[in-house]
């Protein structure tokens, strides 16, 4: 036990120097750094920006000029396509982003948790066709998820939960399973092997291990996937509408996308509803960072 | 809304509560079990939750996606059994000699370009202050958090083309007015494949934050020590880089490279809702969709799909030979 | 039509139903009450349907007014993804006690499986069939039995201009076909290019043109070949396709005829191409566009605000001196076969003169009902529109939106992509599309 501790104690402390990072050049070198980053950073955010300027635009300009034009004429700027988006709608916004809440929480947390005790099993634990099984894994990896909706949806109408939360918790924990045994097991693969064997010779159960030793030290691989999970179910389109529809039940990339208008002639309220939808994610991803800069897989290297 | 909320927050306290409990059980009744057996069972019983879940959504969607491939399928109703002939017709088809070119593309620039931006981003915002760093990183990670019909309404914006003489909405056609040429379609120019390029860098600015994120964990992990141990010796930065940071971040390069082109392979959205395939562009995924959904082709659709599992066989391989090596080190 | 947002799941539907039907057997969904048996009267009616934005609102606004006087209770669904959704829906035995369809594929399909209720038992037929432009239900139509009621139009057989600017140039509105490219040339002859066009339609880009096809098939060679070319059994290589093609080729593809090029049509969006013929200095005479281009988020705001004095509208100057009318609509079903308050709301939306009260205030919707008092649209421009379409020789149902999906919305589309920017040849787009058709 007290090993464990300390290993996984050096690695963060070895992981993290936050402050300072890793400069030993400062000086010129640095601001030939900053330059670089800021020209990276602002490359990648031109495009947003874009989007943002057209979000607080009139229609009416956004289709006829371009939207560095309001630089010319801030004047144009408005919030109507806002409180349209939040007030109009034939879902409204407040309900479409509970349901999303509603979705991707669960459909976020129960995946991880089946995943870390396969992967758990996958790395610590021998048994015949132990590898057999991963490479099937890894196979499914690339099987498009849409292959399954059509199967899906016949089984989920004899459930007779059709159109409910249930049937998107289980797709997207079933398509999102394969990936998190991989990213969990290459992590788990990477930590030091010496914890579980000391452990095992103190005589804790498999059980005990999991939870009282990996779990903890897997917690920025667990972080991390939990992230990308709950991103891939948010922006998710096209399982939430086969499986949810628009009814009651709609969630925001539904709503969205119903902004659009029959024609597209509303592509102006998709920018701000796109922005709306954006809120959550980043709420998360800031929520969740530091797990990111403390070093997240810092299990990957081997110990 | 509250009942919801509240649904939610149910949802994942049975989840959450209920999987553990399953997975006791499991493991009680495992060690209810004389000893050999418990050692034997174990593993089995506590994997097939996850398999379970596998098993119904992917497995065997695709064992019938498998058998799907060879029977005739038209307006959705699988017909009778044809052999080979979906594949036959898929490759003396033109067009689709060109997607799976586009496909071989796409696998061959986009997971390195990727992975490798992720890993400069990772390794300069490292030398930055912890403020710098944080605001850089959540820069480069925003495009992951815009929906399908956000990016694409974005990209829109940038490739947009109006005719000579009229005010451009497309930010590339601005520029190139700007500097006194003619607008251009972008999207439709397919020398050299270039509108498939463009469509890889809508691609890689989605993605490039995914592989910054865990890389630059992974170079965060690498032990202070080892480094300075470099430095004593006299090392180059570059060479303390190449020689000792990345060999120890290499699994995890690996374990990005490999999710990275898993999901190139798959690549469909994006050239759903750019192009939908026109102008050369088209990837096996959005064939796949096209087949399946528009053109109500299950036969055709299976055997897109099969190919690209076929595709995957080299990187199964490789994950078994590593997983090998992995296993003989520990 | 509804390609864009439709074109994401157009033959879902089909593919799904299909293969469920196929996988479970015989044990299929059950198929709605009979005709014959005891009638119900339902409290609540639900409602599914495609449409969007102002037009759903107002559509309620309709529906719930006069629900209220009967004491009916209705439950709307609306669906941007209808096909999928009313499929799902049928397959759990959850459907809608009424569907609203956005193209007639599905409907039929839907007819031919036993799930709709023929629509003499639900409504008064025969008054119906003499109040609707006639055509209008062939494509609801089934083996003889009509199936969909009509309860929204819309016309596709237009070209646009800018009244003004037009008149100012002292052109006048062509009657026939030969009129219409003297007056293109007269156009060009002027130094300006005549016509404003794009394709771009995202994911669905390319459906502008197949209007253009189908309206010039039924103009060259008529109903007949028309209805035979959508169920297949004319190919697209065909000397009576190829004439429609030729149109297409005189009208767009002859050099200096498009504003910024034929080649970057696909380029250009659809939405906001004929607006370069509204600026001062107009940069074209004439555009040609479904009847929704009128709509608010078209036309440029100015433009919109005095529609009547800005923009003029004729219809596809004749070819062989018939007067056919390109169109699309949303046709009413029952998937409840006998309830008397099913019944009811059906009538109401096709024969009851309040029903549209607040959907023509949008300006995006029309009745098909010739009893429908023309003074109730907004402005003159709608009126002539439905004027024309109702003094059409005869209307048939936009041909692509009834093809097999792998062409109506695949090769169809694609096909016209690559003609007009010149990737493919004639003969290969043609020999291309027919190569993509279903065989079995």
């Amino acid at each position: 036990m007290s090993t464990a501790t300390q290993t996984v104690k050096k690695k963060k402390d070895a992981g993290r120097d936050e402050n300072s990072g890793r400069s030993v050049g400062a000086g010129k070198g640095i601001l030939i750094i900053e330059i670089i980053v800021v020209i990276m950073c602002l490359l990648w955010l031109i495009p947003t920006i874009g989007l943002f300027i057209a979000s607080i635009r009139p229609r009416s300009e956004s289709n006829s000029n371009g939207w560095w034009n309001v630089f010319a004429n801030p004047t144009q700027i408005t919030i109507d396509n806002y409180r349209e988006v939040l007030t109009t709608g034939a879902i409204p916004m407040g309900q479409a982003f509970v349901n999303s809440i509603a979705v991707a929480v669960p459909a976020t947390v129960i995946p991880i948790l089946i995943a870390a005790f396969a992967a758990y099993v996958f790395t610590f634990m021998k048994f015949p066709g132990r590898d057999a099984l991963f490479i099937l894994i890894v196979g499914l990896l690339v099987v498009p998820n849409q292959v399954a909706f059509v199967p899906l949806s016949i089984i989920f109408q004899q459930m007779g939960i059709n159109g409910q939360f249930a049937t998107v918790w289980l797709a997207h924990a079933g398509f999102g399973m394969p990936l998190a045994l991989y990213i969990l097991r290459n992590y788990m693969a990477s930590l030091p092997k010496s914890v579980v064997e000391s452990a095992e010779i103190d005589g804790a159960s498999h059980w005990k291990t999991f939870w009282q030793l990996i779990i903890p030290m897997s917690t920025p691989a667990l972080a991390s996937f939990a992230i990308f999970q709950f991103l891939w179910v948010w922006n998710d389109l096209l399982v939430a509408l086969i499986f949810l529809g628009q009814g009651d039940n709609a969630v925001l990339t539904i709503a969205v996308a119903g902004l659009l208008g029959s024609r597209g002639e509303n592509w102006h309220l998709v920018t701000a509803g796109a922005f709306v939808s954006m809120i959550m994610p980043l709420i998360v991803f800031f929520a969740l960072q530091r797990y990111f800069v403390r070093g997240l897989t810092s299990g990957a290297v081997k110990g | 809304m509250v009942e919801k909320l509240g649904l939610a927050l149910g949802a994942v306290v049975i989840g959450v509560v209920g999987a553990v409990a399953l997975f006791w059980l499991l493991n009680k009744a495992c060690e209810m079990l004389p000893r050999k057996w418990e050692n034997r069972l174990k593993p089995y019983a506590l994997i097939l939750p996850a398999f379970a879940v596998i098993g119904i959504f992917l497995l065997y969607p695709a064992v019938e996606t498998v058998m799907s491939s060879f029977r005739k399928g038209s307006y959705g109703r699988l017909g009778r059994w044809v052999g080979f002939d979906n594949y036959r017709r898929l490759f003396t088809d033109p067009d689709f000699i060109n997607t799976l070119i586009n496909n071989v593309l796409w696998i061959i620039v986009a997971p390195a370009l990727i992975v490798a931006m992720g890993l400069g981003v990772a390794v300069l915002v490292d030398k930055l202050n912890a403020r710098g760093e944080k605001i850089a990183k959540s820069i480069i990670f925003l495009p992951m958090a815009i929906s399908m019909v956000g990016a694409s309404t974005i990209w829109n914006l940038v490739f947009a083309w109006k005719p000579e003489g009229q005010p451009q909405i497309g930010l590339f056609n601005q520029i190139v007015v700007w500097f006194g040429g003619a607008p251009q379609t972008w999207l439709q120019i397919d020398m050299f494949r270039f509108n498939t390029f463009l469509l890889m860098m809508v691609y890689v600015w989605t993605q490039v934050g995914y592989s910054m994120v865990l890389l630059s964990s992974a170079l965060k992990a690498v032990p202070e020590d080892t480094i300075e141990a470099g430095r004593i010796d006299g090392a180059t930065e570059g060479k303390i880089f190449f020689r000792i940071i990345l060999p120890q971040a290499w699994p995890t390069v690996i374990t990005v490279f490999i999710t990275v082109l898993i999901g190139v392979m798959k690549v469909f959205d994006i050239v759903y809702a750019m192009t939908n395939g026109n102008y050369t562009t088209n990837v096996l995924g959005n064939a796949f969709y096209g087949a399946l959904f528009k053109a109500g082709d299950p036969g055709t659709a299976s055997a897109i799909v099969v190919i690209l599992i076929v595709a995957i066989i080299p990187v199964l391989i490789y994950q078994v030979r590593q997983f090998r090596i992995q296993e003989a080190n520990s | 039509m509804r390609k864009k947002s439709l074109a994401l799941i157009a033959g879902l539907a089909a593919s799904s139903l299909l293969l469920t039907g196929c996988l479970s057997g015989g044990g299929g969904p059950e198929p709605g009450a009979t005709e014959t048996g005891p009638a119900t009267a339902k409290d609540t009616i639900q409602v599914m349907y495609a449409f969007s934005g102002d037009q759903s609102t107002a559509f309620q606004k309709d529906m719930t007014t006069w629900a209220d006087s009967q004491g009916i209770k209705l439950d709307f669904i609306q669906s941007n993804e209808f096909e999928v959704q009313i499929t799902a829906k049928i397959q759990s035995g959850n459907a809608p006690d009424i569907a609203i369809f956005p193209q007639p594929g599905i409907l039929r399909q839907l007819a031919k499986d036993g799930q709709v209720a023929d629509l003499s038992t639900q409504v008064d037929l025969p008054k119906l069939q003499a109040d609707v432009v006639p055509g209008f239900l062939d494509a609801a139509t089934v083996d003889g039995k009509t199936y969909g009621a009509p309860m929204a139009m819309n016309g596709k057989s237009f070209y646009w201009y800018n009244k003004p600017a037009f008149e100012a140039k002292g052109y006048t509105v062509p009657a026939t076909h030969a009129e219409l490219l003297t007056l293109l040339d007269k156009i060009k002859a002027d130094g300006t290019a005549p016509l404003c066009y794009g394709m771009e339609s995202g994911s669905a880009t390319g459906w502008p043109a197949t209007d253009w096809i189908e309206d010039y098939v039924l103009q060259t060679s008529g109903t007949e070949v028309y209805d035979k070319w959508v169920a297949g059994e004319i190919k697209f290589d065909s000397p009576e396709i190829r004439k429609s093609f030729d149109v297409y080729n005189q009208i767009l593809m002859t050099p200096g005829n498009v504003f910024g090029g034929i080649k970057n049509a696909p380029s250009n969006a659809f939405a906001q191409a004929l607006n370069p013929m509204f600026e001062k200095t107009p940069k074209c005479y004439l555009g040609k566009q479904g009847n929704f281009v009128t709509q608010k988020g078209f036309f440029p705001d100015d433009v919109f605000a005095k529609l009547d004095t800005q923009v003029g509208m004729f219809m596809t100057p004749t070819v062989n001196g018939e007067h056919p009318v390109l169109g699309g609509g949303d046709l009413a079903a029952a998937l409840t076969k006998n309830d008397t308050n099913v019944k009811k709301v059906l009538a109401f939306m096709t024969s009851d003169p309040t029903f549209g009260e607040n959907q023509v205030k949008t300006g995006a919707w029309l009745s098909p009902l010739k009893s429908f008092p023309l003074d109730k649209y907004p402005n003159k421009v709608l009126q002539d529109v439905v004027k024309s379409i109702q003094s059409a020789s005869v209307f048939r149902f936009d041909g692509s939106d009834q093809m097999p999906g792998v062409v109506g919305s695949g090769a169809f589309w694609t096909g016209m992509v690559n003609y007009t920017s010149g990737r493919s040849t004639l003969d290969e787009t043609l020999k291309g599309i027919d190569a993509k058709w279903p065989t079995e």
